[in-house]
């Protein structure tokens, strides 16, 4: 097994904050290394860069009380790393303890750094993983136990909405009674869709919610799309599109949550609050924006207010029905980008 | 029965045209389904697996809500293995839940529940493993396991380094990489050793010899098979940096116009 760190600690000089060390187990690296050493003492081999790419199990850095390391970082135990074999380790003048002195990365993606956390940043990310103050669309599984409902945001596991951090349908702001408890399912049952805000993120990945304005609430009358949460841009979240382009002028304006959990919501805009009569032109209006949305997630496009505009701009000559054609929406995705 | 010079002739080459030391050609591709977390596609000459990861999700199955509640302070990891009916030399109506395929399943469980790094994975929270072989040809639970790996780091769970596997079978006293199963199964079953290692890091997570083999033998084997699994980690890390410089550029691209 070549593939270990080659570099023995003596040689590194205290780490600079500014440059993070890079020792992977490349042969290249390693004769780099035997170069420095002729050289005389420097700072180390290699440097990893803010945005540089990683993938799991490569070093960023040796550890230091002055960098602390946040998500998807890692310093391997150095009981992990007993059942190497001493001829490795003899062969490359290290021990456990030295292999256990680096920072490494979990995951393929980006390196960041602010001040001195150091994390990375995985290029792909299928479960949401939760920020306070996001705006979340999710779904109720179950009704309690307790004065709480459990949510699925798309997230590593279920969430939580308290009774007591909803507006209830009055919009009034009160304390919650036992009354309230027991309705709590003519609420909010299993099924239903909302729009709400993270509150917080426990300890053990928890997500709880609360709705913080009337703006949030149950959800109805539009369409759920499911994205992987990294395509979602994050900018306004709640947004209208007053007229789809290349839909029947008039026909009405359509509204877009762009939940960072991945959960997109589109619905049709009602001319006055409260009515539910759309106008077949307004839903092929949303169609086309729904279309738009799924053609931009199969290519791995960010969404935002503007790709999405722009998707529907270049869809114009199809009907919104013909996007789902792998073909159409491989076209229109190249014309929009262009 | 086959004598040892018609698997390697006297030029030093296999039935199929490789050197002893040669792997079969590695085709992969990474994040096929679009709706897995994350997926992987991979070939190993003729060997042809795809493998489905979810997760980390809510635990939902029942064997996994067992293993939760006697450690309620780790996630489980559940691994479906299973084979096309027309995987193999002869159509069977259903390969799933003999004893062979669900050894396969444990073995994987368990050589990724130490791959993962269970303590960045919120507690009681289930990964599933889908593992299909579509076409048998020796290797079996060697392009599992490469192909496993790919499909964890496309789903973005954390491990602790690479999973990668290779094997190596002795055939009448010469050392042949990465047999087919024309090699696997000669005089009745050679002895073939599996192992998968951490490249990076070091250690061996996975180790089977299937048949009887003298101590002495041993070494050379797994040492032959080590080499291949090193081979295959520098493709597999070719493969993800590709993967991810692509992503990157389309999504990073966009953020900053």
């Amino acid at each position: 097994m070549n593939a270990c760190i080659l570099v023995p600690a003596s040689r590194h000089a205290p780490l600079d904050t500014e440059s993070f060390v890079r020792a992977t187990g490349r042969q290249q690296k390693a004769q780099d290394a035997e170069m420095d050493d002729t050289n005389g003492p420097t700072n180390g081999p290699v440097t990893v860069t803010d945005s540089q790419l990683v993938t799991p199990g490569e070093v960023l850095t040796m550890v230091d009380n002055r960098l602390t390391h946040g998500h998807c970082t890692r310093i391997i135990p150095a009981y992990e790393l007993s059942s190497i074999s001493p001829d490795v380790l003899t062969e490359q003048q290290a021990t456990p303890e030295l292999l256990s002195r680096y920072i490494r990365s979990t995951v393929a993606g980006t390196v960041s750094r602010i001040n001195s956390l150091l994390t990375v940043v995985p290029s792909r990310l299928p479960r949401y993983r939760g920020h306070t103050g996001d705006v979340v669309v999710g779904r109720i599984i179950a009704v309690g136990p307790g004065p709480r409902w459990r949510i699925d945001l798309n997230a590593r596991c279920f969430g939580v909405m308290r009774l007591s951090s909803i507006l209830l349908p009055d919009g009034v702001q009160r304390r919650k009674s036992q009354d309230d408890e027991l309705q709590m399912r003519t609420y909010f049952k299993e099924g239903d869709l909302f729009s709400a805000e993270v509150q917080s993120i426990g300890h053990d990945s928890m997500i709880s919610v609360h709705f913080r304005n009337n703006k949030f609430g149950k959800l109805s009358h539009g369409t759920l799309i499911t994205v992987p949460p990294h395509l979602v841009l994050r900018s306004i979240q709640f947004t209208s599109i007053p007229s789809v382009p290349g839909s029947e002028h008039n026909s009405g304006a359509v509204d877009v949550i762009l939940s960072l959990n991945g959960y997109i919501w589109v619905a049709p805009k009602p001319m006055e609050a409260g009515d539910s009569d759309f106008s077949p032109a307004h839903r092929l209006a949303a169609a086309r924006v729904c279309a738009a949305i799924r053609a931009l997630a199969s290519h791995e496009r960010m969404i935002s207010n503007q790709s999405i505009l722009m998707v529907c701009e270049a869809s114009a000559s199809y009907s919104p029905a013909s996007l789902s054609r792998p073909e159409i929406a491989a076209k229109v995705i190249a014309e929009a980008i262009r | 029965m086959f004598a040892s010079r018609e698997f390697v002739s006297p030029e030093g080459l296999r039935l199929d045209g490789r050197r002893v030391n040669e792997l079969r050609r590695l085709r992969v591709r990474s994040g096929p389904l679009t709706d897995a977390d994350g997926s992987s596609y991979l070939e190993l000459g003729n060997t042809r697996v795809l493998v489905a990861v979810y997760g980390p999700r809510e635990v939902s199955s029942a064997k996994a809500a067992r293993q939760t509640t006697q450690s309620s302070d780790r996630a489980t990891v559940c691994c479906q293995f299973s084979m096309a009916t027309f995987s193999g030399g002869e159509r069977r109506r259903k390969i799933k839940g003999d004893r062979r395929t669900m050894s396969h399943a444990s073995a994987l469980e368990k050589a990724f529940s130490s791959t993962i790094a269970i303590d960045k994975i919120p507690p009681r929270s289930q990964i599933d493993i889908f593992v299909e072989v579509l076409q048998s040809d020796g290797g079996m639970l060697v392009a599992c396991i490469n192909a496993t790996t790919l499909a964890l780091i496309d789903a973005g769970i954390e491990i602790r380094d690479y999973l990668c596997a290779s094997s190596s079978a002795l055939l009448n006293d010469i050392t042949v990489i990465d047999p087919n199963q024309n090699e696997e199964q000669s005089f009745g079953g050679s002895p073939t050793a599996t192992v998968a290692v951490l490249p990076v890091t070091g250690g061996v997570v996975y180790l089977d010899v299937d048949t009887r083999l003298h101590i002495d033998r041993l070494e050379e084997l797994v040492n032959q098979a080590t080499t291949g699994a090193l081979t295959i980690h520098t493709l597999l890390e070719k493969v993800v940096r590709d993967r991810t410089q692509s992503t990157v550029s389309t999504t990073s691209a966009q953020q900053n116009a």
